[in-house]
């Protein structure tokens, strides 16, 4: 079972204040059949829905017959998306216990990628909740200019010295 | 024997059970989910059986 909070990025607050864009979780139960291995893609329904997924949180993967906890290498998944390379999850605790921090954009074209894999005799039924933030289409473009701004703000202040940075701070507390 | 936390009681009826108990002996995934016209499962999903609550 994930362990911690799940925290919403700093950067996103703005957005979410301003109405940019809305939070919600998709959760679902996932009962995967033994010896089994499929691939499935999960992304908004429509053309004109973009999602920002920042966190996935795990319950605790179960025997499905017999209700006890499986951490096994051997039920996994692959998965990927843009932001992502296609890399491996077993159901094990340091993937399980932890609130599994994503920055990944799903939509209609992109969707998240997910091959289920199950290699045991076992029928395995775990819960996944899918935390994001939605947003239309035609505001990515602003978005894209706002992390712009962000990154440019922090790779300008990579370049000063630390008694520009320290000049800085001053100027804009004695302004306040 | 491990505590079996499955929302059944509470959320299935005897005939999603009934779907569930089929596509298992099927061989195909089941994905539990809340309807929401808003997302989209797809991918190779002739084993794979989506109920939505």
């Amino acid at each position: 079972m994930s362990m911690g909070t799940v925290n919403i990025p700093w950067y996103i607050f703005p957005l979410i204040k301003l109405g940019y864009m809305k939070f919600w979780h998709s959760t679902a139960y996932y009962i995967i059949p033994p010896h089994f291995k499929r691939r499935i893609e999960w992304s908004p329904a429509d053309e004109d829905t973009i999602y920002h997924v920042f966190a996935m949180t795990f319950g605790k993967p179960r025997n499905y017959e017999t209700g006890e906890i499986v951490y096994t290498d051997k039920v996994y998944f692959y998965h990927r998306w843009r932001e992502c390379v296609w890399h491996y999850d077993p159901l094990v605790e340091s993937i399980i216990q932890v609130v599994y921090p994503h920055e990944a954009t799903a939509t209609i074209r992109e969707p998240l990628e997910i091959l289920f894999v199950n290699e045991t005799d076992t029928i395995v039924i775990m819960d996944v909740s899918i935390w994001l933030f939605e947003y239309k289409k035609d505001f990515e473009p602003m978005l894209n200019e706002y992390l712009e701004g962000v990154f440019n703000f922090f790779r300008a202040m990579g370049k000063l010295k630390v008694e520009e940075i320290e000049g800085f701070i001053k100027t804009a507390i004695i302004r306040r | 024997m491990g505590e079996r936390v499955l929302p059944y009681s509470l959320l299935l009826t005897d005939e999603e059970k009934a779907k569930i108990e089929k596509a298992l002996k099927e061989g195909k995934m089941v994905i539990i989910t809340h309807k929401n016209p808003k997302v989209k499962i797809g991918g190779d999903l002739e084993k794979v059986v989506v109920i939505t609550k």
